[in-house]
Parts: structure tokens; sequence; C-alpha cells
């Protein structure tokens, strides 16, 4: 039980606003009503509450001091059995070990994969399925701004047909598009793309350059347009 | 990223009859909007701040919902109803919500009866 306490003890500055914020809301909400014997059960976490609640006319029971370790704390009197019921109910689920201390960064591993496969935009903000085909479009023209007109029907057929494929067929059409300039090969782009992805979780913006960085200058200008 | 030990651990400890944090916590979503409904439209909330309020708020749902049950544990009766939520938070003191609590069930309850009496015609 020790430990829940000291689990609660980062909480506690946090409950402080939190009880600012609160009390706020209670003022707009019931301006007659008296906001702090409304929070009783967030006191018995906050020592700093004792003084705001010896002033008050009401009754103060002391809590047992097993778990208070700065001294006694005092509540409401009408919460006294109910506060020590629910110590008691939570003790026995964590001598069941059935109480999750730690929170897991995600719910559900199959939704974390497929965030993970979503590509990212500039600021690390997740593309659209419209917006991706707006950026293939986008690199058609690209395309056909810079080739001659033997090449133009060439490399733009190729593309309406893979931006309609998988994310493998995404790189592909980079690959052609570029064919005649050196770049990187297949598994050096996919590996960067990936670079890429690691580097907008960790930090949103910092995955922007990065992900620009690997294309030409007129790509990447038309691809942040779009974006924004 | 790529935590599949803790994948792992997570199913496992499913068997075991632990309690997962869908289970105990209200969603962190539905938190946050409820959050949002009371501050300024260009306030940002932490994600700290609705984990710590999920926290608070499901301790405050058990908080009552304790007490309402010892209360239907003493007088033997195995369903705990509206009526008994109301005691529970005037009991404890909370007066200053059982009480708008109370107009709220008593509406909800005009409503299920015209629900009841007027029922939808199937097209």
């Amino acid at each position: 039980m020790k430990q829940f306490l000291f689990l609660n003890l980062p909480d506690t500055e946090i409950n402080c606003s939190q009880v600012d914020c609160n009390h706020s809301m209670a003022h707009s909400s019931y301006p007659y009503g008296d906001p702090i014997l409304a929070y009783g059960p967030q006191a018995i976490s906050h020592p700093q509450m004792v003084p705001q609640m010896l002033g008050l006319a009401s009754t103060r029971v002391a809590l047992p001091l097993d778990l208070a370790e700065d001294g006694p704390i005092y509540v409401n009197a009408k919460q006294y059995h109910g506060i020590l019921r629910r110590r008691q109910s939570r003790a026995k689920l964590e001598a069941q070990n059935k109480l999750i201390k730690s929170r897991k960064p995600y719910l559900h591993e199959s939704r974390h994969r497929h965030a993970l496969n979503r590509v990212r935009g500039s600021g690390g903000r997740f593309l659209s399925t419209k917006q991706l085909a707006q950026s293939n479009a986008e690199f058609v023209t690209g395309a056909h701004s810079g080739s001659d007109p033997t090449n133009i029907y060439q490399k733009e057929h190729p593309l309406e047909v893979e931006s309609h494929s998988s994310k493998d067929g995404d790189n592909a059409s980079f690959i052609t598009t570029y064919s005649d300039r050196p770049c990187l090969s297949g598994n050096n782009l996919n590996f960067r793309q990936q670079e890429c992805m690691f580097l907008g979780n960790s930090a949103n913006m910092s995955g922007a350059p990065q992900c620009s960085g690997g294309l030409t200058f007129g790509g990447a200008k038309q691809r942040t347009s779009v974006v924004r | 990223m790529m935590d599949n030990v803790g994948g792992s651990s997570s199913n496992i400890a499913e068997n075991s009859g632990i309690i997962r944090e869908q289970d105990r916590l209200l969603p962190i979503a539905n938190v946050g909007k409820i959050m949002k409904q009371i501050l300024p439209p260009n306030a940002k909330i932490s994600k700290e701040s609705k984990e710590t309020m999920q926290e608070c708020v499901s301790e405050f749902i058990s908080f009552v919902t304790s007490e309402a049950s010892e209360k239907c544990r003493k007088e033997r009766r195995k369903t705990v109803n509206g009526d008994d939520i109301c005691w529970a938070l005037g009991s404890l003191g909370f007066d200053d919500y059982a009480e708008p609590l109370r107009r709220y069930l008593q509406r909800y309850r005009e409503q299920e009866l015209d629900r009841a009496n007027n029922p939808p015609k199937r097209g």
C-alpha cells in the first residue's frame, strides 16, 4: 500500500492545479456551494489541504497514521468510512496483483502497428488517403514539367497505375520518376523512409526535413504546398 | 516502439484476471472532451492532465458506488439504482451534486415513461 501511496505522490502537485480548476468550475456552477467540501476525497493525498479543511466548521476525523507518513490527515467525517473502505478495496486488489501500475503507451497492438505504417506529412501529421493521391498527382505534374515530350507518356502511364497500388508501388514510382538521375536504390530509399517514420515518432518537427531531403527541390516544394 | 514482449505479457496478464486499463478507467478521449467543455476554445490539455483526471474520476465513481453498494447490502438488495447513488452523494457530503442529480434522474425517468408509452413505429 505504501507503494501505491508513493505512486500517488507525483499526482499530488497535479491534483492541486486541478483542484483550483474544479474550484472555479464548481463556483460557476454552484455559487452557494462549498467547493472545498465537495472535493474531500482528493484531500486524502494532499497534505496542504489540511489547513483549509481545519478552517471549516464541520467535524473533522483523523485517518489512521499507518498510511499518512507526514502526520494525520483530516477528512470530512461523512467520508471517513468510505475512504477506509476504498483503501481496503485497493489494498485487496493490489495484493492480488490486479492493479496495473504502469500504463502502456497504446492499448491495441494492431492499431499501433497500423499507425507506424502510415505516411506522415510536414509537422508529423498523418496524411489522409486523399492527400496521398493528391501528392502522387503532383509528382506526375513535376515529371511532366521536367521531361521531354517523348518520355512524358511513358512515365505518366506507370504512375497512374501505381497510384492505386500498395506502398511498395509508391517506392517503385519514385524510382521510375528519377531513373535517369543518380538516386538511391530501392533498399536505401525504403530504409530512409523507415528512418523518417522513426524520427517522426520521436520528434514531430524533425521528421519533416528528413523526408523532404530525400526528394528533389521541385518535388519537395510541391509536396510542402500540397500538405499546407 | 515495437514492444512485442509487452504485448505478450499483456495477453498473459489478461488470462490471469488482471484488470485492464480500459476496464478500470474511463476512455481518455471522452475525459478530454469533457474537460475541454469548461475551457476556452484555444486552451490545450496535456495528456498528463487527462491521465490524472482519468484516475480521479474513476476513483470518485468507485468511492460513491461503494457507499451506495454498502447501503444496498444492509438493506439486502442486490440492485444499485439511481436513488441509491443520489443518497450516497448526500451521505458523503456532496449535497451540491445530489440535488441536481435527483432532478436529472426525475427527468430521465419521465423520458423513459414517454418512450414506453409511445413506442417508435416500425416503418
